[in-house]
């Protein structure tokens, strides 16, 4: 097959959205497709070589933060080059109702179409007024994914109709085979003290850096040796939660971005993995991730965690933004091995859905789907129905005529 | 004075029926591909009650399951919609009635046949009966999926003619609401995992990461 990926945002900065689309695409490659990703980029970034840039990433103010959108005639008239260069057999544009290249590629498309959404937030004025302007691009999408129930609901209400479920791919081998490294390893690995993880943009509120950080002083009085790892990048954020830590700065640990590998062997060795979140989460790619690495996972009970995590079947949940209900979880988590082991064996069966060879299955499935659905649709446009319609009753009104004479 | 009132009415209406056409367009659009889908979901549904009818066939489950298979699939044969004909191919009405029920009842009873992953473990420790198990499930999941192209774009072509404009300017033409199709293909989770698994065999191998 011939596939087209469009994403919305730059892969000059990491986020979920490019990480699902880079690795989707090499797994299809992978397979035996012929895979072309389109997205924004920086001028003097260097693309591999199937990637097409649609030009700049401007930072504009959309739905409350500052995203990096691609839009504007250069680059409607790049994707329309991409498109017509191509051939594809299939496009498949990311969350395609955020101003950026998906939507242009929509909106110039007349290939079959296969659109992922990722966002459970598409609440804005803004959408509400300019959804009939939308609406004949919308009607193109042949068949949508939605990465979870939560961003399926989001479908459901705002647009109308119905969207499939195919959650988020993780390559759960290259986390599950990861070499434990020393200077994280908790009291799994022989470690003589346990080990606490954070993974997330230290600036954005939502990650909830600051209800983890309010939680450290009652987890250091029952686990004095404790040790709290923070990894995400955002130099405020770092300066607020080391203001808000005080005296108890000693037992946490800054470390910055972390790469891919690093990030998988950091999940690999830790004990706990705390996902503190307090909203705005649709799916929760890093719980996967930290579950596929090994660790304990406890996050905030709200819809898409407690989804994840099997309803606490395959991780631990406290009331979200509610620190003392954290530290008592992950209290517990430390202190009862039985069932923290109990959780993480069901843990490892339960990711096996979100394997990148599951979910590529799922994915090349709906494809195939939608290219044969497409080559079954009648031939002939609007003019030519009409024309045979006008016709036939020309016809059938002659044929009366003759019938009525006899 | 009056002529320039004639072209701005002119114009006026060459917009309006402009709009009217772009939108009589769109809708014969959603049309073609609801008939598109459902065409598509017949065909579909016809594999699946193939690939039960071959299970039920292979000789590797018990006589009376295999019956009850086999009496559900090709209760299907008999019901099957002319949806192929040419004489059909712009019919927007869905499956019917008697054709839904025998294929909610080849998922009903394929769910009782394997109601658990360990009836499913038995049949694919066998080769012949692993490949037959999986053509019956990728195919099953596959009507799951054109099903709800089918609904999603029903939705979408009633929504539209919906609008009191289009129903006043007949831009739907003669053809009637498309209806959506409901019937009962839901997989039960072991025979869910069974795609999984599968997929899991084939391995895929390790995902090429690209420097970001």
């Amino acid at each position: 097959m011939r596939i087209g990926l469009v994403s919305p945002y730059s892969f000059d900065t990491p986020g979920g959205v490019q990480f699902h689309i880079r690795d989707l695409a090499g797994e299809l490659e992978l397979r035996g497709h012929y895979v072309s990703v389109l997205a924004p980029a920086e001028e003097d970034t260097e693309l591999p070589a199937n990637y097409t840039s649609a030009g700049r990433a401007i930072p504009v103010k959309y739905n409350g933060s500052v995203a990096r959108l691609c839009f504007g005639p250069r680059a409607a008239a790049k994707t329309k080059r991409w498109l017509e260069d191509n051939r594809f057999d299939v496009i498949h544009p990311h969350e395609p109702i955020v101003p950026s290249v998906a939507m242009l590629a929509l909106w110039q498309t007349t290939t079959p179409v296969v659109a992922t959404f990722h966002s459970a937030q598409l609440r804005s004025r803004a959408l509400q007024i300019a959804f009939p302007m939308l609406r004949p691009s919308l009607e193109k999408i042949d068949a949508r994914i939605a990465v979870s129930d939560d961003a399926r609901r989001t479908i459901i209400e705002h647009l109308g109709g119905d969207a499939i479920v195919i959650p988020n791919g993780v390559s759960v081998a290259n986390f599950s085979t990861a070499t434990p490294q020393p200077q994280y390893s908790g009291v799994k690995y022989g470690g003589a003290t346990p080990t606490i993880a954070f993974l997330g943009r230290l600036n954005e509120p939502r990650k909830g850096l600051d209800v983890l950080v309010k939680a450290v002083p009652q987890i250091l009085q029952s686990y004095p040796d404790a040790k709290f790892f923070i990894a995400g990048k955002g130099d405020e954020g770092e300066a607020e939660a080391k203001a808000n830590l005080g005296q108890y700065n000693a037992a946490v640990q800054f470390l910055g971005g972390l790469s891919d590998k690093e990030k998988a062997e950091f999940l690999k060795s830790v004990d706990i993995f705390v996902a503190p979140q307090t909203g705005g989460e649709s799916f929760g790619i890093v719980l996967v991730e930290a579950m596929s690495a090994g660790a304990a996972v406890v996050a905030s009970d709200m819809g898409a965690f407690r989804r994840v995590l099997d309803e606490g079947q395959a991780g631990w949940l406290f009331r979200t933004g509610n620190a003392e209900d954290l530290a008592r979880t992950v209290i517990s988590a430390l202190s009862d091995n039985k069932l923290t082991f109990q959780k993480q064996l069901a843990a490892t069966n339960w990711v096996g859905q979100f394997d990148w060879s599951n979910v590529a299955s799922q994915i090349e499935a709906v494809y195939e789907m939608v290219i044969e659905t497409k080559a079954a649709t009648p031939p002939g446009d609007l003019a030519d129905r009409v024309i045979q319609n006008v016709l036939e009753r020309r016809l059938g009104a002659n044929a009366n005529l003759g019938a009525n004479d006899d | 004075m009056i002529s320039v009132w004639f072209l701005i009415a002119l114009f006026a209406l060459m917009v309006l029926g402009w709009i009217l056409w772009k939108t009589a367009t769109r809708i014969d659009k959603l049309h073609r591909k609801v008939v598109a889908a459902k065409i598509s979901l017949d065909q579909q549904l016809q594999r699946r009650a193939g690939a039960a009818i071959d299970l039920a066939v292979s000789g590797l489950l018990d006589p009376a399951s295999a019956l009850l298979i086999a009496n559900e699939a090709y209760a299907i044969a008999d019901s099957l919609d002319p949806i192929g004909e040419p004489e059909f191919a712009m019919e927007l009405k869905g499956l019917s009635m008697a054709r839904e029920l025998g294929e909610s009842e080849l998922s009903s009873c394929l769910r009782q046949v394997f109601p658990d992953e360990t009836a499913i473990t038995d049949i694919r420790a066998n080769p012949i009966g692993d490949e037959l198990m999986y053509r019956l499930v990728s195919t099953w999941y596959r009507c799951e999926l054109v099903r709800r192209f089918h609904n999603q774009a029903v939705a979408d072509a009633r929504a539209l003619r919906r609008h009191w404009w289009v129903r006043v300017f007949h831009l739907a033409g003669h053809a009637e609401l498309p209806e959506t199709c409901e019937l009962d293909d839901a997989m039960s989770p072991a025979l869910a995992a069974a795609a999984v698994v599968r997929a899991n065999r084939e391995g895929a191998g390790e995902n090429l990461c690209y420097p970001l």
